[in-house]
């Protein structure tokens, strides 16, 4: 038993200290040393660099003009011009005039009185009006609860010694209605009958005025003092109470405590406009949604909202929730009334809300589609058919009816004229009216989609009948062709003459009318001539307008001309006339050839004068400087050719200076030489002169040479680091105080997008001595700071360089993005020793 | 700086207690304190009369783990990262002082003891808000978002006891009279702290707010220099006891082998008319877009305020239950427990050797969340008494590891026949 006890006692004693691991001291310690260590991250800033803002503002489209900044990835300058001498194109100006004038002709002389014409004007399509559904919100005007005074103390003695003060205690639990609230306004009265004094108030240590309305921000666990500021004791009772309280802030309000029926009630009002100046009248399908927000809100709320438009009420709903949507009774309301959202938002019970930033508001959502109209109202202007200067229509004419897609017709009244016609369709009676006239159209119709097409037809079993027309001898003669187009002056320098083929087609049909019309002709590339149209009943015929193989001297000549003048008898009247027989005559004149040939050149030299002056000292200059710093990959290529001709001609480029002669067939590449240019910053002029020999052009014939110039920002720094930006880090001493402290610092960034194509290096120099460089380049760019490094830094005059290194590619890239998310993440590392004896 | 040294030394000692607040393991099983029973005075050796003072003192702490307090004491390094202050890290950083200081006399009258005594009870602990030890010790990361309120983040229950029992046989009646010294308005005691970091939008904000209520029976403005004076000091507990004293009572039972006892029984609540309150708050915040960087900080600490209260503040002490079981033989063993109405409980288990003229034994506690592992030895050399009792504890059943060791001593001497 015994040797059981002494191995249990064994034990024990053992396990006691293993659990203690103590070490005791041989002696008292004398100093105490600390190793802290800690991992931090601390967020920077928050970087968006969009490189299209940064070129628009380093590049001057003025300045660069006429090169265009072709605003791409990379980013590019361009410029190209052509300039070529052809048969075909020598002329090719005035060949666009005619065509132009031509087809203004052919519709402006023509006239038409048929079915057709006025099917035409009554089908079409139309939107109906679309509804605003965009929110709409309002605030409530609330911003405060009004509660009760409260009594914190009433008549309690105390006794106050002097420059003492008393505690009101945990009064404030159990006095105040909230958990936590702040007072906009409150007023504290505090009534002392007695000797002594006078007394202050502090609440949570701040002394607070009183008998003054005043902001007070209060909790329950707020510690009230009365504080005796007077040389001797006070004496007496003491009442002290906040009235006049006004919260804009509160939580845990118990609102059975401060209100008598235990709740708060605001009326809310919103008025959904849906369409501006609207007479007519819609049924509308869907719902209304009603959102309340309250800052800080929690607790128990109840919205109840009443919809209606003018006196129709559309619908009604509740809820408890701060989402309410109501659906709409499908009932005819006036659209312009709108939709005034009545509402009441009830609090109760235990809340919380916050007013000091903002008022609640009150958010409304038309979610509704239209689903009928009524007296919607459609409008068509009936004119004079082109030409005409009088049309009425006999007693005896029938309708046109018009059908709808897109609605469906209820009930529809139509006016024309003095005509009126209710049905169920559209009805367009045309008895005994003139024009122009209107066609009203007042529906009743159910939507089936917001586009409406309609289309008139005249039924089988209807007859229009023209009572009178009158086409206009004046109109018609007023649409003579006048064409008169300056030689440009390089083609009267180059060309002696040159032969002209050219026709011109005049298609025409024309029925019902009985007069004759004319169109004479004069020009001095088409021959002269007379045409004269008469009635064909309807079949398409042709007349020409010729020049054949016409020669054509320039030496003579300043401008080529080309006038049609039409002509007609007089007024052309018709009489009892149906739109399903029509009278009408129509022209269709077109240039159906246009050719020249045996261009004959003069055979001498013509200045084509500056083509392009661009000073790259400004364009590249102050931020934008850096640029010439970079090697770039300029292509200019000059092409001079002659084609299907025997002519001898030489082109000469003259490039700041220096010209460049180019024969047939030559290409020449500037690349260099402009390169050279943008990196010296100097002007670029660029001018051109041709020289040709006598000789013929014919067809197919051309003289040409063009310039192209493109300077991609591909770029490279090939002979040394580009300084892109580069400055003084101003004072960092503080850093010799971080250096002792921080183990490692490293600069990264949890968000890296570089899309710009600029692949740059950081480097913190002093002197010739390079602290720190690092490429911010590549994916994930870190930069590590070593405390030696700070120290460095801390000495001053040290700048920052951000720098292309050389031999680096880069590429500006007009939609390039940099958004960088960069943090500092600190290694803290405080070894220190702290000597709690002097040794002794 | 040879006293400086000594206070340093009392301090890293203390430092090294360790138990919960309000939780004693210190005795075997004491008359007094946690597990309070009068009835076990009958077991120490009174014939006539006896006079015993008592010394138990603890610091309870989770900021040192054993390595660390071994650098303290050893002039070695001290590593503050991450993986020491774990357990601060999880837990929030606890500092607690549960102490008793007392004495008691025991007189044996023919069978009926009488037993007065005089101590100071009660403890005074911090439990600061996680967010604190998470900013200062653990890696603080982007988008970390910190955020804790310990409501009553510093309690304080010191008391002042006077009292005397009576035990006829195995029965006894106590009436106490006690003075709320330092007592914390759980109410209005508060701590909270947030720290929030967004790398985008950039933004740190931490924020901090505090207030500690605390209310005493004595005028405790000034106290330093008025209680220079003992007529003053005597005066001023004179007019305490008779005014705003509360009375309790403990019944209870106990022979040699079991007991239980009811204790706190409220006659009268004390009161409090003294508060001192003490009010921090601060924020800082950094926001940055671009090359717009505004950051701000303010802070401020109030001195302490001393007030008289208004109306008297009245203090009670829950309820407790305790009860043991055990065996006085050569093998000595036990077992106890307490069990307060406010929810507190605490539990201890003894086994040694008992050679009459001397004990020892190893002694096994645990209140929730926390363990102790104690060797104690008590001297019986007739006339005069000496228990001893020194307890490493841990805030985990292994106490090897990453735990953060406490250490007790509790120390009572008696005399008398």
């Amino acid at each position: 038993m015994k040797r059981t006890f002494y191995i249990f006692f064994i034990v024990v004693v053992a396990l006691s200290f293993v659990s203690c691991g103590l070490r005791v001291p041989s002696k008292v310690p004398e100093k105490v040393s600390v190793k802290y260590t800690k991992y931090l991250e601390f967020p920077v800033t928050t970087f968006d660099f969009k490189m299209n803002t940064f070129i628009d503002g380093l590049l001057s489209e003025s300045n660069l003009a006429p090169l265009t900044i072709v605003r791409g990835d990379p980013l590019e300058l361009k410029y190209a011009t052509e300039v070529v001498y052809s048969p075909e194109t020598i002329l090719s100006g005035v060949e666009q005039q005619i065509r132009d004038q031509l087809a203004q002709f052919g519709q402006g002389f023509s006239f038409n009185l048929d079915t057709s014409q006025f099917l035409g004007q009554l089908s079409g399509q139309i939107e109906l009006p679309s509804l605003n559904l965009e929110s709409q919100g309002t605030e409530i005007d609330v911003d405060e609860v009004e509660i009760p005074n409260l009594v914190l103390v009433e008549n309690q003695s105390v006794v106050i010694p002097a420059s003492g003060s008393i505690e009101v205690g945990g009064i404030l639990s159990s006095v105040l209605p909230f958990e936590e609230g702040n007072f906009k306004e409150a007023t504290i009265e505090l009534t002392f009958n007695g000797s002594g004094g006078p007394l202050s108030i502090y609440i949570d240590g701040s002394q607070k005025s009183i008998g003054s309305s005043i902001t007070l921000f209060v909790k329950k666990t707020s510690t009230v003092t009365i504080k005796n500021t007077g040389s001797d004791p006070a004496v007496g009772t003491v009442t002290l109470k906040l009235t006049g309280l006004k919260l804009n802030y509160f939580k845990n309000l118990d609102l059975s405590s401060v209100t008598g029926e235990g709740k708060l009630e605001y009326e809310t009002v919103v008025n959904v406009s849906l369409v501006n100046d609207a007479n007519w009248y819609a049924k509308l399908g869907g719902s209304v949604k009603q959102q309340i927000a309250i800052n800080g809100f929690s607790g128990s709320l109840n919205q109840q909202i009443t919809l209606k438009s003018g006196s129709v009420t559309l619908g009604s709903s509740d809820t408890s929730s701060n989402t309410l949507e109501v659906p709409l009774d499908e009932v005819y309301f006036k659209v312009s009334d709108g939709i005034q959202v009545s509402g009441k938002l009830t609090l109760s019970g235990t809340i919380s809300a916050d007013f000091r930033t903002a008022k609640p508001t009150v958010t409304v959502t038309p979610q509704v589609t239209l689903k009928a109209i009524k007296n919607y109202k459609i409008t068509f202007n009936v004119p004079l058919p082109t030409n005409v200067s009088e049309l009425s229509f006999t007693e005896g004419s029938g309708h046109m009816i018009v059908n709808f897609t897109g609605i469906e017709t209820i009930q529809a009244t139509t006016t024309f004229g003095s005509n009126t016609s209710t049905d169920n369709v559209v009805e367009i009676p045309f008895a005994g009216v003139s024009l122009p006239s209107v066609v009203d159209i007042t529906l009743e119709a159910n939507v089936t989609d917001s586009t409406i097409s309609y289309q008139a037809v005249l039924p089988d079993d209807q007859d229009i009948i023209i009572e009178t027309a009158k086409v206009s001898k004046d109109l018609l003669q007023g649409n003579a062709i006048s064409i008169n187009y300056p030689i440009p002056s390089d083609v009267k320098n180059l060309v002696d003459s040159f032969d002209a083929t050219a026709v011109i087609n005049v298609d025409y049909n024309i029925k019902g009318i009985t007069s004759q019309i004319n169109l004479a002709v004069s020009s001095n590339i088409f021959d002269p001539a007379t045409l004269s149209f008469s009635d064909t009943d309807g079949a398409t015929e042709t007349k020409d307008i010729k020049a054949e193989n016409k020669h054509i001297p320039l030496d003579s000549m300043d401008a080529f001309t080309f006038e049609a003048t039409p002509s007609v008898g007089g007024d052309i009247t018709l009489s009892n006339v149906s739109l399903k027989d029509g009278a009408y005559a129509k022209f269709q004149p077109r240039l159906a050839t246009f050719e020249i040939d045996n261009v004959s050149l003069k055979g001498q030299q013509y200045d084509l004068g500056s083509l392009a002056s661009i000073d790259f000292s400004q364009v590249f200059s102050d931020d934008s400087a850096f640029l010439k710093e970079f090697d770039y990959d300029i292509s200019a290529p000059i092409n001079f050719d002659i084609s299907n001709a025997d002519i001898q001609a030489t082109l000469t480029i003259t490039i700041s200076d220096t010209s460049y002669t180019l024969t047939n067939g030559q290409e020449e590449d500037l690349g260099d030489v402009i390169e050279d240019l943008l990196k010296q910053g100097q002007s670029m002029e660029v001018s051109a002169k041709v020289e040709t020999g006598e000789g013929i052009l014919s067809k197919g014939s051309v003289i040409k040479f063009n310039l192209s110039l493109d300077v991609p920002f591909n770029v490279t720094a090939s002979d040394s680091d580009v300084v892109l930006t580069q400055g003084d880090l101003g004072d960092l001493s503080i850093l010799n105080d971080l250096a002792s402290i921080i183990d490692k610092a490293s600069l990264k960034f949890k968000t890296w997008n570089n899309t710009t194509g600029l692949a740059a290096r950081i480097a913190l120099i002093d002197g010739t001595n390079t602290i720190l460089t690092s490429d911010i380049a590549k994916a994930n760019p870190s930069i590590l700071l070593t405390p030696d490094q700070m120290r460095s830094i801390a000495t001053g005059n040290v700048k920052y360089k951000i720098l292309v290194p050389e031999g680096q590619a880069v590429s500006l890239n007009y939609s390039g993005v940099i958004n960088a998310v960069p943090y500092i993440a600190v290694e803290l590392k405080v070894a220190t020793e702290v000597r709690v004896s002097s040794g002794n | 700086m040879k006293k400086f040294r000594v206070v340093l030394f009392v301090t890293t000692l203390l430092i090294c207690t360790f138990s919960a607040s309000a939780f004693s393991i210190s005795s075997i099983i004491d008359p007094f304190g946690t597990f309070s029973n009068l009835a076990l005075t009958r077991t120490d050796g009174t014939a006539l009369i006896k006079i015993s003072p008592t010394v138990d003192l603890q610091l309870s702490q989770n900021l040192f783990n054993m390595d660390n307090l071994n650098a303290l004491l050893n002039e070695e390094e001290i590593t503050i990262d991450a993986t020491n202050m774990q357990s601060a890290i999880d837990n929030g950083m606890h500092l607690a002082f549960p102490l008793e200081v007392g004495a008691y006399a025991h007189l044996n009258l023919f069978g009926l003891h009488l037993v007065p005594y005089l101590n100071a009870s009660g403890s005074v602990s911090v439990n600061l808000p996680r967010t604190f030890s998470q900013i200062l010790f653990d890696n603080t990361l982007l988008e970390s978002n910190v955020e804790d309120t310990v409501n009553g983040f510093a309690k304080s229950n010191l008391r002042l006891n006077v009292g005397v029992g009576a035990m006829v046989k195995d029965f006894f009646v106590t009436g106490n009279f006690f003075v709320p010294v330092l007592y914390s308005d759980a109410e209005r005691t508060y701590a909270h702290a947030s720290y929030t970091s967004s790398a985008s939008p950039s933004n740190v904000n931490v924020e901090f707010e505090a207030q500690a209520v605390l209310v005493s029976a004595l005028n405790l403005q000034g106290i330093d220099t008025r209680w220079t004076d003992t007529a003053v000091v005597s005066q001023e507990l004179m007019d305490v006891l008779s005014q705003d004293a509360g009375i309790s009572l403990s019944l209870g039972y106990g022979n040699d082998k079991f007991g239980f006892a009811v204790n706190d029984i409220t006659i009268r609540p004390a009161s409090a008319r003294y508060a001192v309150n003490v009010n921090a708050n601060g924020s800082a915040n950094y926001t940055a877009e671009g090359t717009d960087i505004t950051a701000d900080a303010t802070y401020t600490i109030s001195d302490p305020e001393f007030s008289s209260l208004l109306t008297p503040m009245n203090i009670t002490n829950p309820i407790n239950v305790t009860a043991y079981y055990k065996s006085d033989g050569f093998f000595m063993w036990g077992a106890t427990g307490m069990y307060s109405l406010s929810g507190d409980w605490a539990a201890k288990a003894y086994a040694g050797l008992n050679l009459d003229i001397l004990k020892a034994y190893y002694i096994f506690g645990m209140i929730p969340g926390f363990y102790s592992n104690g060797i104690g030895v008590e001297v019986n050399l007739g006339l005069l008494n000496a228990d001893l009792q020194v307890a490493m504890t841990t805030d985990s059943l292994n106490p090897l590891g990453s735990s953060t060791p406490g250490l007790s001593a509790y120390l009572k001497l008696s005399g008398g026949i």
